[in-house]
C-alpha cells in the first residue's frame, strides 16, 4: 500500500515526531511504499537544522534527516506553516530578505498543493500530532 | 451533503477561535484542497463551534476576523459547513447567534457517523 505521513506536532513538546518515525522505519522494511512525508502545522519545525539535543535525549530531528537520506524519501515542509514559524531555506531567506535560513537540506519547501496530492495517490495517509 | 457523497478531506476544528493560530490553517487547507477541485467538508465541534460566533471583533489582538474568513467559502465552492448540534447546544449557540454564509448544517449523531464514514481523509486542528 502507498503511505502518505503527515507530522502535526513539534519534537520534545510532542511525541508526534518519534511515533511518526517508528512507523516510516516499519514501512520502510515491510512491502508498502512511503510516498510522502509532509511536516505541517507545528511538525514543520523537526525539519530544522539547528536543533540541539542534549546528551542522553532523543535525536530526533538528526534520526528524520539519516533516515530521508538513506531511503530517498520525498520529505516536504509546508512553506506557509514554517515561514510563519521561522524556517526558511536559502530562497525564501532571500526572498523575506531574512539574515539566516535553518531548513534542513533534506527537505522540499513547498505548498498545501503537496498535501492535497499526497492524500488523492495514497492509499493511506497517517496523521501524527494533534 | 447527501447520504452517499464521497469526502475527500475531512477537516475537523476542535479549537476555540484566537486562541492559536489553527482556525487560519485549516481555512487554507479547506481553500487549497478546493482550488485543487478535491470534495472538502470542514466540521466544527467541541469548543470549535464557537469560531462560528458572529460579531467577531479580534482585530485588537491582531487576528484576522474568522467570520469573514469563511464568508468568502461560497467562492471556491463550498456553500456549507458542518457543526455539532450537541457542542452548539453545550455552547447555547442558537441560529440568530452564528454566521449565516456559508450555511451552517448542525448535525446529530446520525449525521456525525454519516459524515465520518463517507470521509476518506481526515485532519484535525
Amino acid at each position: 500500500m502507498k503511505y502518505t505521513l503527515v507530522v502535526l506536532g513539534a519534537p520534545f513538546t510532542s511525541n508526534a515526531g518519534r511515533s511518526a518515525l517508528n512507523f516510516a522505519e516499519a514501512l520502510a522494511r515491510s512491502e508498502h511504499e512511503i510516498f510522502r512525508v509532509f511536516f505541517y502545522q507545528d511538525g514543520i519545525h523537526q525539519t530544522s537544522a539547528i536543533h540541539s539535543t542534549p546528551q542522553g535525549e532523543d535525536a530526533l530531528t538528526q534520526a528524520w534527516q539519516t533516515f530521508c537520506q538513506s531511503n530517498k524519501i520525498d520529505a516536504v515542509t509546508c512553506i506557509a506553516a514554517a515561514a510563519r514559524r521561522g524556517i526558511v531555506n536559502d530562497a525564501e531567506r532571500a526572498r523575506h530578505n531574512l539574515e539566516h535560513s535553518n531548513l534542513a537540506g533534506e527537505y522540499d519547501l513547498s505548498g498545501l498543493g503537496q498535501l492535497v496530492e499526497a492524500m488523492a495517490v495514497s492509499d493511506r495517509t497517517v496523521t501524527f500530532g494533534v | 451533503m447527501s447520504e452517499s457523497t464521497a469526502i475527500d478531506l475531512l477537516i475537523i476544528c476542535t479549537k476555540p477561535p484566537y486562541t492559536d493560530g489553527s482556525s487560519s490553517e485549516a481555512i487554507e487547507l479547506a481553500l487549497a484542497s478546493a482550488s485543487f477541485d478535491r470534495n472538502v467538508e470542514l466540521l466544527f465541534v467541541e469548543q470549535g463551534v464557537l469560531q462560528l460566533l458572529k460579531e467577531q471583533k479580534p482585530e485588537a489582538i491582531g487576528r484576522k476576523n474568522i467570520a469573514k474568513q469563511l464568508k468568502a467559502f461560497p467562492m471556491f465552492g463550498i456553500e456549507s459547513i458542518k457543526a455539532c448540534q450537541h457542542s452548539l447546544e453545550t455552547f447555547g449557540l442558537e441560529t440568530p447567534n452564528i454566521i449565516d454564509t456559508p450555511t451552517v448544517k448542525s448535525l446529530d449523531e446520525h449525521g456525525l457517523a454519516n459524515i465520518f464514514a463517507h470521509a476518506s481523509n481526515v485532519i484535525r486542528f
